[in-house]
């Protein structure tokens, strides 16, 4: 086994450990949990079993390694900040309409207190 | 007839003393602050207005529709709604409550190109607003000169018929074409009355044309994809 596989095999297996430690943690959902630890599994085996790659390359018809990664890498990527940017938006929306049922709350709880007041100062 | 003057504020302690103080011999004044910085809750509340305030800055748009929300939980006939920043003159109120009264229509809109001072506005501002006007009458029937005004006054009723609509909005933001569209959707009837514009007291508007424009554009299309109310 070559160096670059033992390296590349240790980082994933960091990278994943460290995955699953975070999730313990609280700090990172299942989800993305199983996305991450999907992709360094990936790189550990294709890594080492190369041959794979250039099986799937193959049946994509492309002849370079490299150029097969980049482009599986660059559309994870992409599909990713579409989820996120979508996602985004979504939370924006929600902080808004927390922000203004908050403001209305306050507001409406302020009138009431007012108009206990009012009404305590009135009583003799 | 009880009526609910609205105004969304924004850093505009400089401006919203004298407007309240108008604003208030025509009816119950609320004031949004949408997260100001400055002493505009404080002014607003000196002056006897109701204050909602935003925690965070949330866009004219939402705070706009918070002022609907609260005003609709009370029991008022009329909501108005107008700017802060002392542009539209309070005293114009009356006129459009007249033609309110008169048409039996649910929104009257203030037209400042019908207004007797338009022809000294500034040139953008002379091409932009008749064609976005145009645009929006094209898709929703209606026959404005001026969609893009934030002077209107709407019935209670009418507006609480299509407030769960209006609360659904995709670009709260850039309001006033999108809610025509919705408006029209539910069948709600516009008329509109001439107002003079004045200039600011103090500050200049946040809003750049451009940006303005191309948001404008795009609440549009949404507005108009968008198979919701």
């Amino acid at each position: 086994m070559r160096i670059i596989t033992v390296a590349i095999l240790a980082l994933a297996l960091v990278a994943a450990s460290y995955t699953v430690r975070l999730f313990i943690r609280d700090r990172s959902s299942i989800r993305a949990t199983f996305f991450w630890i999907l992709i360094w599994l990936s790189i550990g085996v294709f890594a080492a079993f190369p041959d794979l790659l250039d099986f799937l390359m193959r049946g994509v018809m492309m002849q370079n390694r490299m150029f097969f990664l980049f482009i599986v890498a660059i559309l994870i990527l992409y599909a990713m900040f579409f989820r996120q940017s979508n996602q985004h938006t979504m939370m924006k929306r929600q902080v808004s309409r927390l922000a203004q049922e908050i403001a209305l709350l306050r507001a409406t709880l302020d009138q009431e207190l007012s108009r206990h007041e009012e009404k305590q100062s009135k009583q003799p | 007839m009880k009526l609910a003057i609205t105004l969304s504020a924004y850093n505009e302690e400089k401006n919203l003393k004298p407007v309240l103080e108008e604003a208030a011999k025509y009816g119950e004044v609320i004031l949004v602050d949408d997260g100001s910085s400055d002493r505009t809750v404080q002014l607003a509340r000196d002056c006897g207005a109701k204050v909602v305030v935003h925690p965070i800055n949330l866009g004219q748009g939402l705070a706009v529709l918070t002022g609907f929300k609260f005003a609709l939980k009370q029991d008022f006939d009329m909501i108005v709604e107008m700017d802060a920043d002392g542009q539209h003159d309070p005293a114009e109120i009356p006129l459009f409550v007249e033609k309110m009264n008169r048409t039996g229509v649910d929104i009257v809109v203030g037209s400042r190109i019908l207004g007797s001072n338009y022809q000294g506005a500034p040139w953008a501002r002379r091409f932009f607003l008749p064609s976005l006007t145009r645009l929006i009458n094209l898709l929703t029937g209606y026959r404005m000169t001026d969609s893009m005004c934030g002077f209107r006054v709407f019935k209670a009723d009418s507006l609480r018929r299509v407030m769960p609509v209006l609360d659904q909005m995709l670009e709260p933001q850039y309001l006033a074409a999108e809610m025509f569209i919705r408006f029209s959707r539910a069948g709600l009837t516009v008329a509109e009355v001439p107002i003079r514009l004045k200039d600011r007291a103090s500050g200049v508007s946040t809003k750049g044309l451009f940006r303005y424009g191309l948001g404008v554009s795009r609440s549009i299309l949404k507005a108009v994809l968008s198979k919701k109310g």
